[in-house]
């Protein structure tokens, strides 16, 4: 049984064209239309997911969050790094978020 | 107020007490979070302890704390990359003056050497801690 479908038409970034383009040549992808709904299954059911959640205090989340990695550490012996090591870990992921994600946005990225 | 990414690292697993003391009053505070830094957040408890999802939902889910999930002007991170900063920094920057914010509270040494520099208050969790009388 086929799924119905719906043409529409999209504006993205010439960056993200081109890389697209690329993958589906590669056989990643059956063709454009193909890779465009994963993108969007993947983003949905993110999306779904904080949907379902009703709108909490800041407290009662953070004491909960805080017990799971109580618990998480007691159950791996997880060693904390210094404060040093945890700082230059995350000079070091904002980096590379930066360059994966947010520099090819903007016309002074050199990638 | 904009939290550098290190503020909630270190605060939420109570790793550092003025992070820590910080994030236990977040909930009584405004605050704007860049997209960037939820993504660090989010990437480094998925790391250490499997956690990533369960800060994602704590912070965009948060009444008091505005996820930017839009990107800063160009020009805006253009102007803090000429005065010095590195790019991805220069973006968090960008941020904090694009929502108004009046402080960026960071334990990042290289934001802290160039508070003179810009049109807000970057100070450590410390001073945060002190200058709001938490």
């Amino acid at each position: 049984m086929s799924v119905k479908t719906k043409e529409f038409t999209v504006e993205v970034p010439q960056y993200l064209y081109d890389e697209s383009v690329k993958l589906t040549n590669l056989g990643l992808f059956r063709d454009l239309s193909d890779l465009v709904a994963a993108g969007l299954r993947r983003e949905l059911r993110e999306a779904k997911e904080l949907v379902e959640f009703e709108p909490g205090g800041w407290e009662e989340g953070l004491a909960r969050l805080r017990a799971q990695i109580r618990e998480r550490k007691a159950k791996y012996g997880y060693e904390e790094p210094s404060e040093e090591e945890i700082l230059a870990e995350l000079r070091a992921t904002r980096r590379e978020i930066w360059k994966e994600e947010y520099q090819p946005r903007y016309s002074f990225g050199t990638g | 107020m904009v939290l550098d990414s290190n503020e909630y690292i270190l605060g939420i697993p109570a790793n550092n007490a003025s992070c820590a003391k910080l994030m236990d009053q977040l909930g009584d505070l405004k605050v704007y979070a860049p997209s960037m830094v939820v993504k660090e957040v989010r990437r480094n408890f998925q790391r250490h302890y499997e956690l990533g999802r369960e800060f994602f939902r704590l912070i965009s889910k948060s009444k008091n704390i505005t996820v930017l999930w839009s990107e800063p002007p160009e020009e805006l991170i253009l102007k803090y990359i000429n005065l010095g900063f590195a790019e991805e920094d220069a973006a968090i920057a960008a941020c904090v003056e694009w929502v108004g914010a009046e402080y960026l509270i960071s334990e990042n040494r290289h934001f802290l050497s160039r508070s003179e520099q810009v049109a807000f208050e970057i100070v450590d969790a410390e001073t945060a801690v002190s200058l709001l009388q938490i």
